[in-house]
């Protein structure tokens, strides 16, 4: 009568594989690609906010962020005007979109894309600008 | 890489061999030699030199703060500070400077460097840059006695010299009273304005004024868009 033995040997080998490529595979994926381009997004969304902040207005108001949230009325003459402004103080790589209390201005914001995020708090309610990468 | 013995009682068993065994262990070996490059490699590949990115963040930070050596106020840079700024204020402002090779870029072009950059970190900033222009009008008051600046400063010289007979009183900012004399306002005067809101300037006086006797000289801001690039070396 034969009787086969399974080679331990080789069990031991596959086991030895599985682990030692198991903790390989942890360190590979376990350390996350660098994502640089989050702190510079940020930095542009803040400066946006500061410069919409520092501008004066077109027709009334402290400044040009106040004026755009005064009113809906004053929202909706603004609005083009708000658009292009952003446009040009953002560079010509960069989509955003900006939320106020009377609506939006802007691209409609991507899923999965990294973006950076400023909110600014105004007597009239809060204006988040959104910005990322085209 | 199994052999079959025969035994005495008749019943053969296989068992492992030698050779087997050797196979094994090289192959175990070669698989934990690929295992620890691996690993190596990964970890290399994380390495994101947060030094350079954090150093150029904050600088960057500094540099378009409201009380920071370049801005008038947050992330609007004021021109004459500009021109000023050179590599021992950059170093002044921002210790790092001295410790690692740290260049500052306006609009293409390069306003103070320490150290020579040859790749390194970039960190972009928006900033308006402002440069003040005085300038003067010449209101005619002869049938009014208001005048609107046609730009928002935050300070005005405002010259009366008056005909004989003329008294100019007082002269307000939207109903504000910044200059007044009861007997009589003659020479130059700074005022203050508000520079958040439209200014209208009104004088109250008794007789003709005309066009000429009173000069009012304000700062015009005249404000570009640029982008600030600090870059980051080690």
């Amino acid at each position: 009568m034969y009787r086969a033995q399974l080679p331990l040997s080789l069990v031991e080998v596959a086991l030895g594989t599985v682990l030692i490529l198991g903790v390989a595979l942890g360190f590979a994926l376990g350390t996350p690609a660098p994502d640089t381009q989050e702190p510079q997004l940020d930095a542009y969304a803040s400066d946006t906010a500061a410069l919409l902040a520092n501008d004066p207005p077109r027709h009334s108001g402290a400044t040009r962020l106040q004026e755009i949230v005064s009113s809906p009325t004053a929202f909706d003459r603004e609005r083009d005007a708000l658009s292009n402004r952003v446009a040009r103080i953002l560079p010509d790589n960069v989509l955003f979109r900006v939320e106020t209390p009377h609506g939006a201005v802007g691209t409609p914001t991507p899923q999965g894309v990294s973006t950076g995020t400023a909110t600014v708090p105004t007597g009239h309610g809060s204006v988040q600008i959104i910005v990322w990468y085209a | 890489m199994i052999t079959l013995n025969d035994r005495s009682d008749g019943v053969t068993r296989a068992q492992t061999s030698l050779p087997a065994l050797g196979v094994a262990l090289v192959l175990l070996t070669v698989v934990t030699g690929l295992g620890v490059a691996m690993a190596d490699t990964a970890i290399a590949g994380a390495d994101r030199t947060p030094d350079e990115r954090r150093v150029a963040a904050t600088i960057a930070d500094r540099l378009v703060a409201a009380d920071g050596p370049l801005a008038a106020r947050s992330n609007v840079l004021n021109q004459s500070r500009v021109d000023d700024f050179d590599q021992s204020a950059l170093e002044q402002n921002a210790p790092p400077a001295s410790e690692y090779a740290v260049s500052i870029e306006l609009a293409d072009e390069e306003i103070a460097r320490s150290g020579t950059v040859h790749d390194g970190t970039r960190i972009s900033r928006l900033v308006v840059v402002e440069s003040r222009e005085s300038r003067t009008l010449t209101p005619d008051l002869a049938t009014t006695d208001a005048v609107t600046l046609p730009r928002r400063s935050a300070r005005a010289t405002v010259t009366i010299d008056p005909p004989s007979g003329t008294t100019v009183w007082t002269v307000r900012a939207n109903d504000r009273v910044v200059l007044h004399n009861r007997s009589g306002l003659d020479g130059s005067y700074e005022v203050s304005l508000v520079p958040y809101e439209t200014t209208e300037l009104r004088f109250q006086r008794a007789g003709r004024l005309e066009s000429g006797n009173v000069t009012i000289g304000y700062d015009a801001p005249q404000s570009t868009k640029e982008t600030l690039v600090v870059t980051v070396d080690v």
